[in-house]
């Protein structure tokens, strides 16, 4: 009739995808993924991979130096890699034996521009210029260190009486706990760490060797010193570093491939192979692939949207390319839990990951059964945030961390918080469609009565099934808390948060059986409910208080305060009359004469 | 979708003679505005009863926020949510006046029961497609009550064990009782105890406790419910004790301790009690007493040498009931992850003697893994400092099932309901 119609989300393709979709979207996702890793390569004359892969235990897991290396990197400097003096981009495992032979060759780790320093005044005090990246070398501020001392200790009394720290002063206490931690790992005192596995004795049966204390490398050092029997793994190892200070890179290979060997006697094959898988895992970094692949999802999706007719099979590829970046996102699920050994929430971190997961998929499933393109944009969009927000969150420290004894448990880890986590994640993907809903009825012309009506009753199943999801998980919360404190219910903040979104679920469904809210509202009030997730996801833990109190954080209670300034932003766009929404306007007029529909257009081109 | 259509059908109904006065007077409780807006109260019962726990006792809260008929929620706790996370600066304007009045948990417990139950009674008929319906709000009344049993007979107490060491009763975390107690030539303890709840209704009101079963007569000069002893004596400072440990140390009223404490730290009350001889009326002296002293080890006791015999021992303690079993603490262990100081494993290892009922055995108590007897269930809890014994947290609740029947009732009626939902709108789609 219009070309209102002959675009837009409100047109269907036929049901049946053809197989060159799928090829299309394979090619393409395989591209993405390949140029990806590819480009994380970085090559070097000495066997950087295998050092990597050696064993080191720390905070009570066996780890890859090359978990340690991004680990404590990410910590310092918000990224994986660092700049060398000659501008190139060199993996973190070069930059952790760079500072691990800093004391026997001294000018290279500390000219290596790895601190980020975001704070004026603090960059200020250290006389520093401000630059882009932000990133500083030791040696630019060395002198300065007494001053940044100073102040940063006082910054820590502040925190420890529970005071409200300025940015200037959590600045200054970042920066000097990232020292403190560049200075354990160059001098070989990080706390909770040891290098060197126990040595077998002939004929004992020992634990196995992850339950047990492994020697650092100062106690061997110690150790030999005091006249006992030098460990054999001291003077290999002593000899990887030896040569890597001399720059010798062929000694250093062997050097590196001895003590390998080494240590598989004393640790097994087996878990060796483990190590190199997580190696692996971090170096091919599936995360970061799957969230490329959904901002690809979304391009797709948007295409398929704006282009006309002819370029309809877009949506066919967004949704098959949907479907290998949330394979991708469970793929990742699944290693990382055969590395940690848990169900797949454990922390915060893994929280985020697992509902870009459930989100996806859940997208995924509302697309197969409706073409026009909204779960394949919820799918996008909230893999795509949750996996932003994970990667955020990585830069706190170790992902695979060991669980505190409460937590010990794969049975409520697997039902109770996986449970709980969907109800999130499926109280998210309502927010979502019902933002979708507003956004594509009030700034595009092509929603039309059919097919908001068919987002709306989205929203609505996915309300349903959050309030589902939610309340069991909750329950579930209950009575793990009565089997292990005997407490059913004990009005824990985080309790509480899940409990809201309980409430609000079922809030949602009763407004729209007692009729009080229609289409429009039902998205509205699904919008409001992403506050409350965020709120039960994050603003709980701000508050400091209860059993899943993590403390404060000043950019996550700033990245919550738009998510809700933003949220009530779009509700009350959803809240304009619908006289004013350009689909309803482009049907009143498109309906009454279908002739003037040109008109329509130029409408809304102003 | 269908049934929302079904149920305004037979709210507003094509048969109007079928529907009776009463159900016509019962409508308006029974409509679903109400229910609606009874969750808006809820919801922000619940936010603020999250905040109130930045500064207040969980306990208070609890009783304050959620099992009560009205709240006052005063303006602070908006400031507190501001200030946390719209960076409102400490030096805005307070209003600290100012309150917002909201209908608290049993209020609101009570409303929504009477809302639901009329509109089954008005709105529903029994079918098939309304079973899901059915159960899950069937499932909810359990849960409320099982909550409310809980609330009001479920006692939570602790048991605490030294490595090798047996204990008869448990004690209180919230509640605390004055006793004197005496050791007779038998072997056995003659135990007087004065409640707590007494000593604070008398504090400083000139009045005598006495009773025929107590040494003497007590009179409560002062009680605080938090407290800590200062060694050395704040300026200005007159000391009311003329006995005991109170001649060295001074109290310092505390304020309570705050929200779900992470650290799960409790009150430690104290006090300054007069004792008077019961026959000539005449002053013995004033001790004071605190829970503080149950921590030192040993326990720091008092003596008061009241007229004829042994002499008596006064401590203000945590209340303590005595059972008819015995719990020895065989081993207690705490295991690290390799090479940290983050806890894996907690474990008490334990002997259960109970001759009433013929049961001596051994039994593990860990995080998660419980240990029940005669309707108490025994929690691994905390380890004493040093790993010298352990904590058990001894919970006695009649209606511990409740939950799990409703939780099962209410997930099996949502999976009803919304399968159905699902089902029809699957088929309508294909």
């Amino acid at each position: 009739m219009s070309r209102v119609k002959e675009n837009g989300p409100a047109t269907v393709p036929s049901p049946s995808q053809p197989w060159w979709t799928w090829v299309a979207a394979a090619v393409l996702s395989s591209v993405v993924v390949l140029l990806l890793v590819a480009s994380s390569y970085r090559g070097s004359d000495y066997n950087l991979d295998a050092f990597g892969a050696l064993p080191i235990q720390n905070g009570g897991r066996i780890k890859p130096l090359d978990s340690m290396a991004r680990t404590s990197l990410m910590i310092i400097t918000t990224r994986t890699v660092y700049t060398d003096e000659r501008g190139r981009s060199r993996p973190a495992i070069e930059w952790l034996l760079k500072v691990m032979t800093s004391r026997l060759n001294r000018d290279k780790a500390p000219a290596l521009k790895v601190f980020r320093i975001e704070n004026d005044q603090l960059l200020a005090n250290l006389g520093l210029q401000r630059r882009s990246g932000l990133r500083y070398a030791v040696e630019e501020f060395q002198d300065k260190l007494g001053v940044l001392e100073e102040d940063a200790k006082r910054a820590a009394e502040l925190k420890r009486q529970g005071k409200r720290l300025d940015p200037y002063q959590a600045g200054a206490l970042e920066l000097a706990n990232h020292l403190q931690l560049y200075i354990q790992l160059a001098t070989y005192t990080l706390p909770e760490t040891g290098i060197f596995p126990p040595q077998k004795v002939e004929g004992t049966e020992s634990q196995p060797v992850e339950k047990q204390v492994w020697t650092p490398f100062l106690s061997a050092l110690a150790n030999s010193r005091e006249g006992q029997p030098i460990d054999p793994a001291l003077e290999s190892f002593s000899r990887v570093l030896g040569s890597y200070a001399q720059g010798k890179p062929a000694e250093f290979n062997q050097a590196v491939a001895d003590y390998g060997k080494l240590m598989e006697d004393r640790v097994g094959a087996g878990l060796m192979g483990k190590l190199r898988v997580e190696q692996a895992y971090n170096f091919s970094n599936p995360l970061y692939s799957t969230l490329v692949l959904y901002v690809v999802v979304l391009l797709l999706v948007l295409l398929g949207w704006l282009l006309p007719a002819p370029w309809l099979r877009l949506r066919d590829i967004a949704f098959s390319t949907a479907v290998i970046a949330a394979s991708l996102h469970t793929f990742s699920l699944l290693a990382r839990m055969y590395l940690h050994g848990r169900p797949p929430v454990t922390n915060l971190y893994s929280s985020a990951v697992f509902i870009g997961w459930g989100c996806a998929w859940l997208g995924i499933f509302l697309e197969a059964f409706d073409k026009r393109g909204a779960g394949n944009a919820v799918a996008a969009v909230c893999g795509f945030l949750s996996l932003l927000i994970a990667q955020f969150l990585s830069e706190k420290g170790d992902t695979l961390e060991m669980l505190q004894a409460v937590l010990d448990t794969n049975f409520w880890l697997a039902t109770h918080v996986t449970c709980v986590t969907l109800g999130y994640t499926a109280s998210f993907v309502a927010g979502f469609l019902g933002i979708g809903y507003v956004l594509w009825g009030l700034c595009t012309p092509w929603m039309s009565k059919a097919a908001g009506k068919a987002l709306a009753q989205k929203v609505y199943g996915v309300a349903c099934f959050a309030t589902l999801l939610s309340f069991v998980g909750t329950v579930l919360g209950g009575i793990w808390a009565d089997q292990s404190w005997g407490r059913f219910w004990g009005w824990d903040p985080k309790e509480n948060g899940a409990l809201l979104i309980v409430i609000w679920n079922a809030l949602i469904l009763h407004a729209r059986w007692g009729k009080m809210v229609g289409d429009r509202g039902v998205a509205v009030l699904a919008i409001l409910g992403n506050m409350i997730t965020a709120w039960s996801w994050f603003g709980t833990n701000q508050l400091s208080v209860g059993l899943h109190a993590y403390g404060f954080d000043q950019t996550l209670a700033s990245a919550l305060r738009w998510t809700w300034i933003g949220h009530l932003a779009l509700v009350g766009l959803g809240l304009l009359p619908t006289e004013w929404w350009w689909s309803n306007r482009a049907e009143t007029l498109g309906n009454r004469e279908p002739q003037i529909s040109k008109g329509s257009v130029k409408l809304a081109k102003h | 979708m269908e049934n929302a259509q079904d149920l305004t059908q037979s709210r507003e109904g094509p048969r109007p003679r079928a529907y009776p006065a009463w159900k016509r007077a019962l409508k308006p409780i029974a409509s679903l505005r109400v229910t609606v807006v009874l969750f808006v109260l809820s919801l922000a019962l619940v936010f603020y009863g999250t905040l109130a726990q930045k500064e207040q006792d969980i306990w208070d809260v609890v009783h304050e926020y959620f099992w009560s008929w009205w709240v006052m929620v005063p303006n602070r706790l908006n400031q507190i949510f501001l200030q946390t996370f719209f960076q409102l600066s400490p030096d805005a304007p307070k209003w600290d006046g100012a309150w917002i009045p909201l209908p608290g948990g049993k209020l609101l417990f009570w409303a929504l029961l009477v809302n639901l139950v009329t509109a089954h009674l008005v709105r529903f008929s029994f079918s098939w497609a309304r079973s899901g319906i059915l159960l899950i709000h069937a499932g909810l009344l359990m849960m409320m009550a099982g909550e409310y049993v809980t609330r009001e007979y479920a006692e939570e107490n602790v048991m605490t064990l030294v490595q090798g060491g047996k204990a008869d009763f448990v004690e209180s975390t919230r509640f605390n009782e004055l006793a004197f107690t005496r050791l007779r030539a038998d072997g056995q303890v003659d135990t007087v105890v004065i409640p707590e709840e007494l000593l604070r209704q008398a504090t400083g009101s000139g009045v005598v406790l006495e009773d025929d079963a107590l040494p003497c007569r007590v009179k409560v000069l002062k009680y605080v419910s938090n407290c800590d002893l200062l060694e050395k004596f704040p300026e200005g400072f007159e000391n009311p004790a003329t006995e005991g440990e109170g001649k060295t140390l001074a109290l310092k009223e505390m304020p309570p301790v705050s929200g779900v404490d992470p650290e799960q730290r409790i009150n430690m009350p104290g006090a300054y009690v007069e004792l008077i001889d019961k026959g000539s009326g005449k002053p013995l002296g004033t001790w004071l007493v605190s829970t503080l002293f149950q921590l030192t080890r040993p326990i720091r006791t008092q003596e008061v040498k009241v007229g004829e015999g042994a002499p008596w021992k006064i401590a203000l303690r945590n209340k303590r009931g005595y059972r008819p079993y015995t719990i020895t603490l065989t081993k207690f262990t705490h295991d690290v992850y390799p090479g940290t100081n983050t806890p894996l494993n907690f474990q008490s290892d334990v002997q259960l003697q109970d001759s009433a009922l013929g049961i001596n055995r051994a039994s593990v108590i860990r995080m998660n893994e419980p240990m029940r007897h005669a309707g108490e269930t025994f929690y691994q809890h905390q380890a004493l400092a040093g790993d010298s014994g352990s904590v058990l947290q001894v919970v006695r609740n009649p209606g511990w099932t409740l939950p799990y029947l409703s939780c099962a009732v209410v997930s099996l009626g949502m999976l009803v309901h919304f399968g159905a939902t699902l089902l029809r709108y699957m088929r309508r789609q294909a």
